[in-house]
């Protein structure tokens, strides 16, 4: 299997910054790039080699003594065989009883499947043949019939068929082998029927058991050993007016409902509500998803679109059934955010706009807007769902576990009765959830797993939700083993960039405590304490580092840093040395500390270290510990 | 053939790396484009009005410095003089198939090459236009009853910022009562971009090539007919199967599986063993199978789910084969998730096995080593249309998942036992290629099941089987590797020499082109991996067998598109077998859906 996958991150573990760089240099990114774009282009639904006409080539034969010098055209669009259909498979079968092979063909586009019954060979002469194995396997598959008619002139012709099980593209095509006569003289059936001698290579032997002469417009079952055709009644001839599939009218208008095979937990959503209070609902942690402990669902509308309330559909329905079966009710007004960024201080909360329309509806839930990453995290989730580049029209509903986990996802005008359903749908074990996920019943050999959420993760990079897509990693490494220092160390690094530096030392502290010799937890541990300016202990944690891994310039860079702001400029001034002598007087990294040693040789405070400040890494030299000093 | 290639080739060699989306056009492409569109215009104004310049634009897309056309002989690379007509470059080769009860006639001829003459005008030229549209008019016995169908296109700069543009086009008239024809040009254009606004023709020359036609009776009757909707009725399972795979992934969630490409097969067989053979429907995730019993009066019942075969996963083939020999067909289903037996029992089907792979494609069942017991092929194809894997490297991927051969001891009735002996059979070899297809046949008359398997994005593999179920690859010993984007394999004596031939569906047309133009991306790719990328493209292959062991190349019947499951079936009913060519990868999704 190929280690490369651009479109899906869930197995590589590689960290947000690294796997998602765009990577232009090489001709292999530019390929992995091609797949990708073309993969977007047709979920987007454009074509590709599309409305293609399926072909039949006819194959003239030849009247010459040199049978090689057959011949074909493509007589597709004269028989009516060029269907524009994305067509799949295809297999041979005598539909109506008429002795000729007709055609079942399955497509990608509508409609689906299409039989196509042969009135092309009306009136030539036919015999079917089917094997019987004895000592061979029973279908006689790989079985050979030889049918050969004489001529009065002596001359004889032999057709060959053989017997197969899957032949095509995923196609098993009919038992019955069929060899055809043509028709004698013109327009008249034929008086008599032609003499055809059968032969038969058996599966397994390379002679021939002789089956005698049998006639045309028969049917007749070989079986391995008997040396007699005997005959197969044959059903009455159909005669079969044409009709194709009919096409069910789309009901779709908008109005989707997808229940989730499994229900997935999600990022958390950062949402604002009036009077300035702010929250976060649902969202991962290591120990499991957040819910509300109520089934839950988020409408997501748009106010600034003025049709949009009308669009949401039947919200007084929705909020006193919601009020009878204790489900939590939150709007999310996508639009409020755009105006809330052009608002000046003290002019109307957008959101009080947003909460009449929706009052006016009977909407009796929260009213909220997106904070930050919200309003990218949650038309990607419905893309997600869909499997496709870009959501559809607002509104949409999405339908919440108490745990907090995403198990149906509405589009469209929301209609009374709606929550009755997906009530019926959590009233049922979760193990019964992949039913319900399709409105054909059918039975699952292998139900569907837990979604992707690598897949989701990729999606939010893409978008730039960099915290969510860090969130969705901490979900991830759960079901992996929280036991093991690579997890612990995982964490920690969550918890830096997310800016929870206390949490981060605590994870490197457990990581350290599993592997004392993990230059990476020390690293993190030293930067973690350095961002916190605790300079002295930064400084022992760097030294440490260093220890395990002396050749790495950022660890020997950042200790300089960490003994600057401790005051310790001997051992910034040895480092800055060793630096020099490795680097050059012009890396940056030289630079940097060379500044802070000479701003602090003039400055002997201690309080102000370079390094300390916000840690947004302008510049000051203290690089982020990565996974190695290796590359 | 040979613009094609030229095409190819300035692909290849462009500056900018080619996506292998429809995106970007060359310069060339767009010019194709438009010509492409003009001819249209023109072909919509001649069905409408009988005059193809009668439309909105009319002669004002004739240049004023057009000329009439001179035309010459391509095939001898010759440009003739004079009062030549189309008639004296055209070898004329008429055959029908007498034998048939309905004629099909097809009458060929060369292409022609296109030379301006001197001193005409704009008039000569106009009157070059509505020739070309009378001779198929002519051709055809009547107006054609359908629009002009470009299915190829080259472009060439004739140096002083013009083009030439050769179209390849197919008309048909279909005529109640009076049989069908269609009729194939060639449509060499020299055009000009005009200083502001569309293209102007300075030249037109037309050649018919090639001229199918069906007479005889019934002519009242289409030769095929569909007769679906007649035959299964419309109920809840065929609202289904009416409903685009577009369509049903627009309402059901992405881990109900409905595949972005629609690979799910069909089957023909004797289900429930009342000597009627029944039809089964793979279906896409969270459309449940569908069987189809055959009912004594020569309907249909949908009865998938009192036998338990009602699978709602995501199902791209499956084979009905007795692999107990008791009488009765047992059921191996390709699966998203793998391959999944079924034993028929006295009890219903009860699940014997399964194989984990991710993505079976074809299954295909043969007794390899002749123990009386059918034994299973299974492709598992590494799906680099959903991100799982990409084929590396393209023209010769080997890094796809891995084939299975499943093998059967089976001693008990119902009692089924089954094992991966892909490595004990040899099989293992070259088997991780993207398969599509696979098909037994004992290619080599000695009595065992050979095994050819059709690969996406390289060299097929024709395993020979010792005898004793083991296999050894031999295709490029037989010449049968044919590296394309192998799709389906069919074999059949088509040839009626008592041999078999092998027809593999592959990828034709521009579309490939584009694909063979990420030959791009392999900046130093030597002149050997360049062939392979323009093999890539080149359209299905039929072997013959030749008399000396080996299979040769004919060049026919390789116009499928972008073909998938091609069969050998005998259409006409004169023992001759024909291809029926299922085609066409992505068609675009219905337009004026709601959400677009």
């Amino acid at each position: 299997m190929v280690s490369r996958s651009p479109l899906n991150e869930s197995t590589d573990g590689a960290p947000v910054g690294e796997a998602d760089s765009s990577g232009t240099g090489t001709s292999s990114d530019r390929y992995f790039e091609g797949w990708a774009d073309l993969n977007e282009r047709l979920r987007r639904g454009e074509p590709w080699s599309g409305g293609e006409r399926n072909a039949a080539f006819i194959n003239s034969g030849s009247a010459d003594v040199d049978r090689a010098d057959v011949d074909f055209v493509d007589a597709g669009p004269v028989l009516g065989l060029d269907y524009p259909d994305d067509g799949r498979s295809a297999a041979r079968m005598d539909i109506d009883f008429d002795g000729d092979d007709d055609l079942i063909v399955s497509n990608r586009t509508a409609p689906r499947v299409r039989v196509l019954a042969n009135r092309l060979a009306d009136g030539a002469e036919h015999l079917a043949v089917r094997l019987r194995g004895t000592a061979s396997n029973r279908d006689a598959v790989g079985g050979v019939v030889f049918a050969t008619t004489t001529s009065v002139d002596g001359e004889t012709e032999t057709q060959r068929r053989t017997r197969s099980a899957g032949s095509g593209y995923l196609a098993q095509s009919s038992a019955w082998l069929r060899f055809g006569f043509g028709r004698r003289g013109g327009g008249a059936r034929p008086a008599r029927a032609r003499r055809v001698k059968l032969q038969v290579r058996w599966p397994g032997s390379q002679a021939l058991e002789d089956f005698g002469e049998v006639r045309t417009g028969r049917r007749y079952v070989l079986v391995e050993g008997q040396g007699t055709a005997s005959e197969a009644s044959a059903p009455n001839r159909l005669v079969l007016s044409p009709g194709p599939l009919l096409a069910a009218p789309s009901e779709l208008d908008g109005r989707r409902r997808l229940v989730l095979p499994s229900p997935t937990s999600i990022p958390g959503l950062e949402l604002r509500g009036r009077g300035g209070r702010a929250g976060r609902v649902f969202g991962l942690t290591p120990d499991g998803p957040l819910g509300t402990g109520r089934n839950t669902v988020v409408a997501v509308w748009d106010s600034s679109d003025s049709a949009a309330i009308q669009g949401l559909g039947d919200l007084a329905a929705l909020s006193s059934s919601a009020a009878g079966a204790d489900v939590a009710l939150v709007s999310v007004d996508l639009g409020g955010q755009r105006v809330e960024a052009s608002s000046v201080a003290g002019a109307p909360d957008p959101l009080d706009f947003s909460s009449t329309r929706l009052a006016a509806a009977g909407w009796g839930g929260g009213v909220f807007a997106p904070i930050g990453e919200a309003a990218l995290i949650v038309p990607e989730l419905v893309s997600w769902r869909l499997d496709r580049a870009d959501p559809p029209p607002l509104p949409w509903f999405l339908v919440f576990e108490p745990d907090g986990r995403l198990a149906i996802v509405r589009t469209g005008a929301w209609r009374a009765g709606d929550l009755e359903a997906d009530l019926s749908v959590f009233a049922q074990p979760l193990l019964q959830r992949p039913a319900w996920s399709t409105p054909f019943p059918g039975r699952w050999a292998d139900p569907p797993g837990e979604a992707d959420l690598g897949r989701l993760r990729s999606r939010l990079v893409r978008r730039g939700a960099l915290g969510a897509a860090r969130e969705l990693e901490l979900g991830r490494i759960k079901t992996v083993s929280l036991g093991s220092a690579e997890v612990k160390i995982r964490l920690g690094r969550a918890d830096l960039e997310r800016g929870d530096l206390e949490g981060a030392v605590a994870r490197f502290d457990a990581a350290i405590e599993l592997e004392p010799s993990s230059a990476l937890a020390r690293r993190g541990r030293a930067y973690a304490l350095h961002r916190l300016a605790r300079y002295p202990e930064a400084l022992d944690e760097w030294t440490r580092a260093l220890a395990l891994e002396p050749r790495d310039i950022a660890t020997l860079g950042n200790r300089a840093l960490a003994a600057v702001a401790a005051g310790n400029l001997e051992v910034a001034r040895e480092d800055l040395n060793e630096l020099t002598r490795r680097e050059g007087v012009a890396a940056p990294v030289v630079r940097a500390v060379w500044q802070a040693v000479e701003d602090a040789s003039q400055l002997p405070s201690s309080g102000q270290g370079a390094g300390s400040g916000d840690g947004e890494d302008g510049g000051d030299g203290l690089d982020a510990p990565g996974e190695g000093g290796t590359r | 053939m040979l613009s094609a290639l030229l095409l190819s080739l300035a692909g290849l060699c462009s500056q900018e790396p080619s996506l292998p989306g429809p995106d970007p056009l060359d310069g060339a492409e767009a010019i194709s484009n438009s010509v492409t569109r003009l001819a249209r215009e023109l072909d919509r104004a001649y069905l409408a009005t009988g005059d193809p310049l009668g439309g909105d634009v009319g002669e004002a897309w004739i240049d004023a410095d057009a000329r009439a056309v001179v035309v010459g002989d391509s095939a001898k690379g010759s440009s003739a003089k004079g009062d030549a007509t189309e008639e004296d470059g055209r070898a004329k080769s008429t055959w029908s198939t007498a034998t048939a009860p309905r004629p099909i006639s097809v009458a060929r001829a060369l292409d022609v090459a296109l030379v301006l003459d001197a001193s005409t005008g704009p008039e000569d030229a106009a009157e070059d236009v509505r020739a070309a549209f009378s001779a198929v008019t002519e051709a055809l016995g009547g107006r054609p009853t359908r629009a002009a169908e470009v299915s190829s296109k080259a472009v060439l700069p004739t140096g002083d910022g013009g083009w030439d543009v050769r179209l390849r086009v197919r008309h048909l008239r279909q005529a109640p009562g009076g049989g069908a024809a269609s009729v194939r040009s060639i449509w060499n254009l020299r055009v000009t971009e005009a200083p502001e606004g569309p293209l102007r023709i300075l030249g037109w020359a037309a050649a018919i090539t090639e001229r199918v036609a069906l007479a005889g009776e019934p002519a009242s009757e289409p030769a095929f007919e569909d007769v679906t909707g007649t035959l299964l009725g419309a109920t809840p399972a065929t609202a289904g199967l009416a409903e685009s795979i577009m369509d049903l992934r627009d309402r059901l969630d992405v881990d109900v599986g409905v595949g972005l490409l629609g690979h799910h097969g069909v089957a023909v067989a004797d289900v429930n063993g009342d000597g009627l053979e029944d039809l089964y429907l793979c279906q896409p995730g969270g459309v449940p199978n569908q069987l189809w019993l055959r009912l004594p009066d020569g309907g249909f019942m949908e009865a998938a789910r009192g036998g338990g075969l009602d699978l709602v996963d995501a199902t791209t083939s499956v084979l009905f084969v007795d692999l107990d020999r008791d009488a009765d067909l047992d059921v191996v289903l390709g699966l998203a998730s793998g391959v999944v037996v079924l034993a028929r029992t006295d009890q219903g089907y009860v699940e014997a096995e399964r194989f984990e792979r991710t993505g079976v494609t074809s299954l295909a069942a043969a007794d390899i080593n002749m123990d009386g017991l059918l034994d299973i092929y299974a492709c598992a194809y590494a799906n680099p249309y959903d991100g799982s894997t990409f084929p590396l490297p393209y023209h010769d991927a080997e890094n796809g998942q891995a084939n299975l051969l499943i093998a059967n001891v089976t001693e008990e009735p119902d009692q089924l036992i089954l094992g991966d002996a892909t490595v004990e059979t040899g099989l293992d070899r070259d088997g991780s290629r993207f398969s599509f297809a696979a098909t037994f046949e004992d290619v080599d008359d000695d009595g065992d099941p050979d095994l050819y398997v059709a690969n996406d994005f390289g060299r097929n593999t024709l395993y020979v089987n010792n005898g004793t179920g083991y296999f050894r690859n031999m295709a490029p010993e037989l010449g049968v590797e044919d590296v394309a984007a192998g799709m389906g394999a069919a074999f059949a004596d088509l040839d009626r020499d008592g041999r078999v031939d092998l027809y593999v569906s592959n990828m034709e047309s521009s579309a490939g082109r584009r694909i063979t133009a990420q030959g791009a991306f392999q900046s130093d790719a030597d002149e050997g991996t360049l062939s392979l990328y323009r093999r890539h493209a080149k359209g299905n292959t039929l072997f013959l067998r030749s008399p000396e062991g080996g299979f040769l190349e004919s060049g026919l019947a390789t116009a499928g598109q972008w073909a998938w499951g091609g069969i050998p079936v005998d259409l006409d009913g004169n023992g001759w077998l024909d291809l029926f060519v299922p085609n066409g990868f992505v068609s675009a999704s219905r337009r004026g859906a709601p959400d677009l």
